[in-house]
């Protein structure tokens, strides 16, 4: 089922609609896409032009109606439902516009989430230390150290995302999908998202990321525009 | 490991957990008491009259009595299926110008079948209970001048008859309710021939006795209208003794089995070997008094002393069912808005790699976690509960059970403890199945979908 490519991802004539009603609107139609190990790329297009759509469907949380989607080399709509939650697991990483934490974990709990879902009971138990000695850094690093046992209702809407970034970070993931990570933000929390990206981005991290502000996606290292169901 | 931190939280965190709780809480506590109050009375109903009537009663509905008992007696005492046997005279009397019912008991045997000697109040812990006056009696001087005969004849009282309050009577017996103080009781009884006709003066025979005891059975029927005296007395008394002429007469002769002996099977054998006794007076004229003897087990002897209160316990148990029911539908709404309230978290969960079943484990575990405190706490507060019934109701100054009615003055204070375990498995069950529902249908649900919920 694998074949090598030099993509970590790709997708090859997606399409997906949806029906409301009786009327049929197809959302994607032939989209291609194909993103190189450590690129920083950026998706944007006009409200409704199906931008989340394809982020779900490339992020394995939605399937579409036809087209592949092959990460690293692996088709992810073949293969059995435990492999598909593995690689939401362990080989992606979603930040959502609006931040998904989970309102009875701390900000902590939220972070290592992924990963204690990983480990059995016991393999968990003594894995536990490695993985909370991470967490304190990615919680360090994205600034939030004295947050750590905070409930996530509690925190700041720019706060919130720095968090579900730790957490979309926590397993080291291979491609990093964010959907207008900073489009609920003020331009200063935006900004310190926005930096730890770039940060992250050059430090090898192949991130996919929405947004239909044209300075954020400047800071990619390629554009492409959804429009009519097709990238270019 | 994560479900468990998901089940810990949503229970801590929940409010609408805690409600749930309640409601398991409230529903497993109701069901627990009524049915363990009900149950005891109807193990004491039946235990009582068990007790009171032996294992087996051969008895005929009649004044008259039957004959031909002595030989039949011999032959049961040679089973060995048998313990104890005792005739019984059974017949009406008046007392004060009250009727009651008067029998004619061998104190032994009848205390060998019946355990009467333990409902004794006097008597309860005596070696060799008795009917019979201790010989050095002084009588009061105002008497009339008695025969040693008439000095002896004992007489023991139903508790009921003197008064329905037990502690008045235990204080009555320590003063007043003496045998040495010699209480008079007038009984007149009216003897009837075998042809079932008034004999004697046909006015009534009326016999003085003297009080020795009261006895309290149980079965509010006897102890409020009953008294006990000696067999040859009242035998002597009724004519039954044959000195008319005719075989001497009985009313019922009780049987206990040995431990362990099967009661029907007993009761089969008996039965039989009746037939084939009465089988040999087919040609006497007095057959008739014997062809209509019933042997009976003590259920079916007292069965109408049993089914009521058996009839009241089904009733019961019905009502209280369709009331858990009801409730059960009530809970399942909750556990319902419970986890549908957190089917954004599951698509999350699932988000970030978290496998269905995963999920709805969490989900199932909610439920049985809510189910198993819920229902520890229905357990232990309905035990309480019961068993603390009676200070309760004696707290408030409530009187809930009549005496007279229920063969009890008390509320049944004791727990059935694998009833109570049925219960609690039950409702725990419930509520993990009434999360199932719910969880089955998040699953189903895709994680965009879930993640669009608001
Ligand atoms: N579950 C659904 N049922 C019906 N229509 C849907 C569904 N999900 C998306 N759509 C439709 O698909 C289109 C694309 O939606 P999508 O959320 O991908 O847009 P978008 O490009 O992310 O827009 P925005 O920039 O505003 O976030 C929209 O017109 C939307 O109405
Ligand atoms: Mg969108």
């Amino acid at each position: 089922m694998s074949t090598k490519s030099k993509y970590i991802l790709s997708c090859q004539n997606l399409r997906k609609g949806f029906t409301i009603g009786s009327e049929r609107r197809t959302v994607l139609n032939d989209c291609n896409l194909n993103v190189e190990p450590g690129e920083f790329v950026a998706i944007m297009g006009a409200s409704g032009s199906g931008k989340s759509t394809l982020l779900h469907i490339l992020g394995l949380l939605d399937q579409p109606e036809q087209g592949t989607v092959m990460i690293e080399g692996k088709n992810v709509f073949t293969i059995s439902k435990s492999q598909q939650d593995k690689i939401r697991n362990q080989q992606i990483g979603f930040v959502f516009q609006f931040y998904h934490l989970l309102p009875e974990l701390t900000v902590e709990e939220n972070v290592i989430l992924p990963s204690m879902i990983s480990h059995s009971f016991f393999s968990w138990l003594s894995n536990k230390s490695k993985v909370k000695k991470r967490a304190s850094e990615l919680i360090e690093s994205v600034g939030l150290t004295k947050q750590t046992t905070q409930w996530p209702n509690t925190l700041s809407g720019g706060e919130r995302q720095r968090t579900a970034l730790a957490r979309a970070l926590i397993q080291n993931p291979q491609i990093l999908f964010a959907d207008e990570p900073t489009g609920n933000l003020d331009s200063v929390a935006g900004k310190a998202i926005l930096e730890i990206l770039c940060n992250l981005n050059r430090s090898g991290q192949t991130i996919v990321m929405v947004t239909h502000d044209k300075a954020v996606a400047d800071l990619a290292d390629r554009t492409l525009v959804l429009h009519e169901g097709k990238l270019s | 490991m994560y479900k468990l931190l998901f089940i810990w939280r949503y229970f801590m965190k929940r409010r609408m957990a805690w409600m749930a709780i309640v409601a398991v809480t409230l529903v497993v506590m109701l069901i627990v008491t009524i049915l363990n109050i009900m149950n005891t009375i109807l193990n004491d109903t039946k235990s009582n009259n068990h007790r009171w009537s032996g294992d087996i009663v051969i008895s005929r509905d009649s004044l008259v009595g039957f004959p031909y008992y002595e030989n039949f007696l011999t032959k049961l005492n040679e089973l060995n299926a048998i313990t104890a046997t005792t005739p019984v005279i059974k017949t009406y009397a008046i007392i004060e110008l009250n009727s009651l019912q008067v029998y004619g008991i061998q104190m032994e045997n009848f205390s060998n079948v019946t355990d009467f000697h333990k409902t004794l109040f006097h008597q309860k812990n005596s070696e060799n209970p008795t009917l019979i006056l201790p010989e050095n009696q002084t009588l009061r001087p105002d008497q009339h001048p008695l025969t040693a005969e008439q000095k002896k004849r004992g007489c023991i009282l139903g508790c009921y008859w003197i008064t329905t309050d037990l502690e008045q009577l235990q204080l009555a017996h320590e003063t007043r309710l003496r045998p040495e103080r010699q209480v008079p009781i007038d009984i007149t009884i009216f003897p009837i021939n075998s042809k079932g006709s008034l004999t004697g003066s046909a006015l009534g025979e009326t016999q003085r006795f003297w009080y020795m005891d009261a006895c309290q059975t149980g079965l509010v029927d006897i102890d409020q209208a009953t008294a006990y005296v000696d067999f040859d007395e009242l035998q002597k008394l009724t004519f039954m003794d044959g000195q008319d002429g005719s075989p001497a007469r009985i009313s019922e002769i009780r049987i206990k089995c040995k431990p362990g002996y099967d009661l029907t099977e007993t009761h089969t054998k008996i039965q039989k070997l009746w037939d084939n006794y009465i089988a040999t007076f087919k040609n006497q004229t007095d057959y008739h008094l014997l062809s209509d003897v019933k042997v009976q087990t003590w259920e079916l002897y007292r069965r109408s002393f049993i089914v009521p209160v058996e009839k009241e316990k089904n009733v019961m148990t019905v009502t209280f069912s369709i009331l858990s029911v009801v409730s059960a539908f009530i809970i399942l709404a909750i556990f319902y808005t419970i986890v549908t309230e957190k089917i954004k978290d599951l698509g999350m969960i699932k988000s970030i790699g978290g496998s269905n079943w995963g999920v709805q484990q969490i989900f199932i575990g909610y439920g049985f976690s809510i189910g198993l405190v819920g229902t520890f706490f229905g357990v232990l507060f309905g035990c309480l509960l019961v068993i603390n019934s009676n200070h309760i109701l004696d707290f408030f100054g409530i009187q809930i059970w009549n005496p007279k009615i229920y063969a009890i003055d008390k509320v049944p204070n004791t727990i059935d403890i694998n009833q109570t375990i049925a219960i609690a498995l039950v409702a725990i069950l419930f509520s993990t199945c009434a999360a199932i529902i719910p969880a089955m249908k998040a699953g189903k649900l895709k994680i965009v979908e879930a993640l669009r919920i608001d």
